[in-house]
């Protein structure tokens, strides 16, 4: 728990406190909390089901009634405030009693289907009756019938006779995640889980609510049916797949992955996760992942054996040693210690400063970035915020957990401003909003600097996000949020940018003007975009890529140069990657499922991932495929005591400079002609990345790519939502479906990354927000 | 003197009982040309049962598999498609397998089924030449018919 939530809560213990007494212990409890969590302080137990202790209390299910003295009736503890001299008896015979009467009724028409249901095992309901039940009922009449198995989407699955209507889910999702994503329907023994519209559910965390619901009423497709608790073998690992790196736990099954569960962890993402993390996990268990090494013979790429590629590669090294035509791009995917590795094989044993994890993000130079991603507070803090500015990010869809810790937050009382290129999921529940198009960014800052700045009291935070940041205006943008800063000291700022583990990979040197830990390089190398601009232009020797896709991120025909006229190129992935079907040697590696090491996340917090499953027979991972390709050039790679010394601290302190120099290059805005629109880049959760693409369960929830623009914008061009358009830029073109929505500002273009069927990169390599482009009829 | 009479004594009795004996009926069978008839409950290797319209038992809850004392039994459950509708509801045992070289023949498995599929029938010629066959697996276990291992397919549970 960070210093400043503890000082939160010893404030409110200094607030007034009550003395009563439990089962004849005297308790004393700070006002305004409930006879259940005075309890819970003395450790004693009481069942539940409706209550959860992150949302108020509801009083629905009666599970938890304990006797107080002098009422006339057993109340509900976990809604029953606690009084002065209050004498509670959670053991009494008329508590017993009463409890037992609710296990009855709950089973009334609660199927007991346990030895077919997947909560059998790990069910409240189960251990409830167990422990508080008579054993006995006396209705022998027939129970309701209903449906057995609705499914919700492709993740959900809905058994009706089972729910206990405690409304834990639809509270979640009104709650916790704001997106309504299930509603009780009809009531009494009716009563049954649907959505708002009756259409699929519409939702990115719909595993929170299997994992809360108390019965089997809400379980999992994918896990569906295949296993019991006490088959699997559970490790605690962190996903990797945004920058939130929520903690997690991974349950496998004979050496194969079954599910994921959340892992509490109130700084980071308390108790919840992100369907992505719930169900995208299942790429590693896909069939399509590279089982050997591939070797490229009379143009085809063939089965090879460990021994050969990595000699051939040694040899390679030996050739093109202190090139300057030789690069290192990606990272993101692999751990601290891997891309330290990386790097120091690529600047010590090849000696070449061309190291670069950073393919496709923005790449602006060191002066142009200005402050690179991180956060001032810690994410268990946004809860306890007063006022928050939402500055184009689209936090739903890149760092998921955030959001839910920010609606915590608002729940608590949080303000929130919301300003951006378009609506997000998050628009509806701001209490401000400002939609305008790229490049109005300074109007914009200036009106809040008037409107809202001075109203903030209290902590307060500011969240910037990929719509400003990937401007050229980044620079001058920050150094506004600096002179914020200096006016209001309780202002936070927290740079979200990024994804994966590119903190990790940027702090182990993968960067080509950043060494290990932040240091500077020795020699500055090229960024990726250049260097992949460099070899389209003239011959280059060497490109080493691991998890990364830079074929997808550079328009086809200048890939196509790249490709030629580079003479040798290796690929470490999962999966048969664009990139990879056009390498030299293709080598397989393992998934953060089936590693150990460090992963980095937004806030800086150094995190550890570790093997829940072996690794694949004949898999190594890039950690040793690095060591081993070492060793055959005399090297040993090992880590740095020193860099290890770093990893050991809780979170890599995020120093933002009081001020900013101006420098004046680079920010200038290109002017807008005629017909042009300003494009804006957004990213989405559920994407047509390569990882996506092999989890079967969240492919389903991949929308269809479109570009759109706003209606005016529309009617001026004579276009209409579904038309097929072609967007024109200076350096390339890119053919969509058009969609016409109010939710995108005037002027503007709102073009997805991450959907090879429409790459935007296609309208050319170092691609910003406000680029200007064209959109007509195609 | 008289210790060792009392010796001796005690000796002829033991072989008056060896005597006794040899004019009795043989206690033990000569296996395998002969065998014993075993009671209607002794517990010998398990069977997988059928309901009487042909469909298996088993729901793949593995209860068996967790009460099981010696850890003889694996389960893999799967879902029933209206293509392939193994068992009654929604979810059937894809595989089953139960060791027989750990198995104690407790019977606990059979007590804890909630749908009666799996019994402890009375064959207890169980030998192999090598491990891997006395794990019985998911067809040795089934039974063709429903009845066939003689447990009434009618029966409730
Ligand atoms: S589905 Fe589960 S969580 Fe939702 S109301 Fe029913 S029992 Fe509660
Ligand atoms: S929010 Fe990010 S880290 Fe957390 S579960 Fe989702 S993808 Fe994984
Ligand atoms: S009889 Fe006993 S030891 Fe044998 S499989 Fe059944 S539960 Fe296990
Ligand atoms: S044999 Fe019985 S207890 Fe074992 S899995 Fe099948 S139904 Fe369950
Ligand atoms: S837990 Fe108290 S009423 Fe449901």
């Amino acid at each position: 728990m960070s210093t400043e939530t503890k000082n939160k809560q010893s404030e409110n213990i200094k607030q007034e406190m009550i003395n009563l007494t439990i089962d004849g212990q005297v308790v004393s409890t700070p006002k305004g909390s409930t006879v259940y969590q005075a309890a819970q302080q003395l450790g004693i137990d009481i069942p539940i089901f409706c209550y959860q202790d992150r949302m108020p209390a509801l009083g629905a299910c009666r599970m938890c009634l304990v006797e107080v003295e002098k009422m006339p009736k057993l109340a509900a503890s976990c809604s029953q405030g606690a009084m002065e001299g209050m004498v509670v008896h959670t053991k009494s015979k008329k508590a017993e009693d009463g409890r037992k009467s609710i296990i009855e009724f709950l089973l009334i028409n609660h199927p007991l289907d346990c030895p077919i249901c997947d909560k059998g095992g790990e069910c409240p309901l189960q251990d409830n009756t167990l422990d508080y039940g008579s054993g006995i009922s006396r209705f022998v009449e027939d129970k309701r019938k209903l449906e057995k198995k609705t499914a919700l989407g492709p993740l959900l699955i809905v058994d009706q006779e089972r729910c206990i209507a405690c409304a834990r889910c639809t509270r979640f999702g009104e709650i916790v995640a704001g997106d309504d994503a299930l509603k009780l329907k009809d009531r009494g023994f009716r009563t049954e889980i649907g959505t708002p519209n009756d259409q699929p559910v519409e939702s990115k965390f719909i595993g929170n609510t299997i994992q809360m619901c108390p019965v089997g009423a809400l379980t999992s497709q994918v896990y569906r049916f295949r296993a019991r608790p006490w088959d699997n073998d559970t490790v605690e690992s962190t996903c990797t797949l945004c920058a939130v790196g929520c903690n997690m736990k991974v349950d496998t099954r004979d050496n194969e992955i079954l599910r994921v569960r959340s892992v509490e962890n109130r700084d980071v993402n308390d108790i919840w996760m992100c369907d992505k993390g719930f169900f995208g996990y299942e790429h590693v268990n896909d069939d399509n992942r590279i089982k050997t090494p591939l070797i490229r013979r009379n143009g085809e790429l063939v089965p090879a054996g460990w021994e050969e590629v990595l000699e051939l590669i040694a040899n390679k090294f030996k050739e093109v040693k202190a090139s300057p035509k030789v690069g290192a791009l990606g990272g993101s995917p692999l751990t601290v210690e891997e891309n330290y590795f990386f790097q120091k094989l690529f600047r010590e044993v090849v000696e070449s400063p061309n190291v670069d994890a950073r393919v496709g993000l923005s790449q602006q130079d060191k002066d142009q970035e200005a402050i690179p991603a991180g956060t001032e507070i810690s994410l268990g803090e946004i809860e306890s915020l007063d006022n928050v500015l939402v500055l184009g990010s689209d936090l739903t869809e890149t760092f998921p957990v955030i959001w839910l810790r920010l609606k915590q937050g608002m729940n608590n009382g949080a303000k929130v401003v919301v300003t951006g290129h378009h609506q997000t999921e998050v628009s509806p529940h701001s209490n401000k909003e400002i939609i305008h198009a790229p490049g109005e960014e300074f109007a914009v800052l200036d009106q809040l600097e008037k409107e809202v700045l001075p109203t903030l009291k209290g902590k307060s935070a500011l969240f910037i996000g990929e719509q400003y940041l990937k401007s050229t205006s980044r620079r001058k943008i920050l150094s506004t949020l600096l002179k914020w800063k200096k006016q209001n000291p309780e202002l936070s700022l927290n740079i979200l940018e990024g994804t994966g583990n590119d903190l990790g990979a940027r702090f182990a040197g993968m960067h080509p003007a950043i060494g290990p830990a932040g240091s500077d390089a020795k020699q500055t190398g090229l960024s990726s975009s250049d260097m992949l601009i460099q070899a389209s232009k003239e011959p280059w020797d060497l490109f080493y890529v691991a998890g990364a896709n830079p074929a997808a991120k550079v328009p086809a025909p200048l890939w196509d140069q790249i490709r030629e006229k580079t003479k040798f190129l290796v690929v470490q992935d999962l999966f048969l990657t664009k990139t990879a079907e056009e390498a030299d040697v293709v080598l397989p590696t393992l998934s953060f499922i089936e590693k150990g090491g460090h992963v980095i996340n937004i806030e800086g917090r150094i995190q550890e991932i570790r093997a829940a499953k072996s690794a694949p027979e004949g898999l190594l991972s890039d950690a040793e495929i690095f060591t081993l390709i070492a060793q055959r050039l005399g090297t040993t790679l090992i880590l740095d005591k020193e860099f290890s010394e770093h990893l050991k601290v809780e979170r890599l302190p995020f120093k933002v400079p009081t001020q900013l120099e101006e420098i004046s290059a680079s920010t200038q805005l290109e002017e807008i002609k005629g017909e042009q629109l300003r494009l804006s880049l957004s990213q989405k959760l559920f994407d047509h990345g390569t990882r996506v693409q092999y989890s079967p369960a969240i492919e389903q929830l991949v929308k269809e790519p479109t570009i759109s623009i706003h209606p005016e914008e529309a009617i001026n061009r004579l276009l209409k939502e579904g038309d097929l358009v072609v967007v024109e830029s200076e350096q390339g073109t890119l053919k969509g479906t058009l969609k016409v929505t109010e939710a995108v500002a005037k002027a503007t273009v709102v073009i997805p990354e991450g959907f090879p069927e429409l790459s935007v990169a296609q309208l050319g390599m170092k691609l910003s927000n406000a680029t200007a482009v064209i959109v007509k009829k195609g | 003197m008289k210790l060792q009479i009392g010796k001796f004594m005690s000796m002829l009795r033991g072989l008056l009982i060896v005597l006794k004996y040899a004019f009795k009926r043989p206690v033990t069978l000569r296996y395998p040309e002969k065998k014993r008839d075993l009671p209607e409950r002794s517990k010998g290797r398990h069977h997988l049962t059928k309901w009487a319209d042909g469909l298996e038992r088993c729901v793949g809850c593995e209860l068996c598999a967790i009460v099981c004392p010696s850890q003889a039994i694996y389960v893999k459950p799967a879902e029933n498609t209206p293509d392939n509708q193994v068992s009654k509801g929604e979810r059937y045992a894809a595989d089953y397998q139960v060791n027989m070289l750990r198995c104690i023949f407790c019977g606990y498995c059979e007590e804890a089924c909630p749908t009666g599929a799996v019994v402890l029938g009375n064959d207890y010629e169980l030998a192999g030449y090598d491990r891997q066959s006395l794990i019985y697996t998911k067809g040795m276990l089934t039974e063709e018919k429903p009845g066939e291992s003689g447990f009434d397919p009618n029966r409730e549970i």
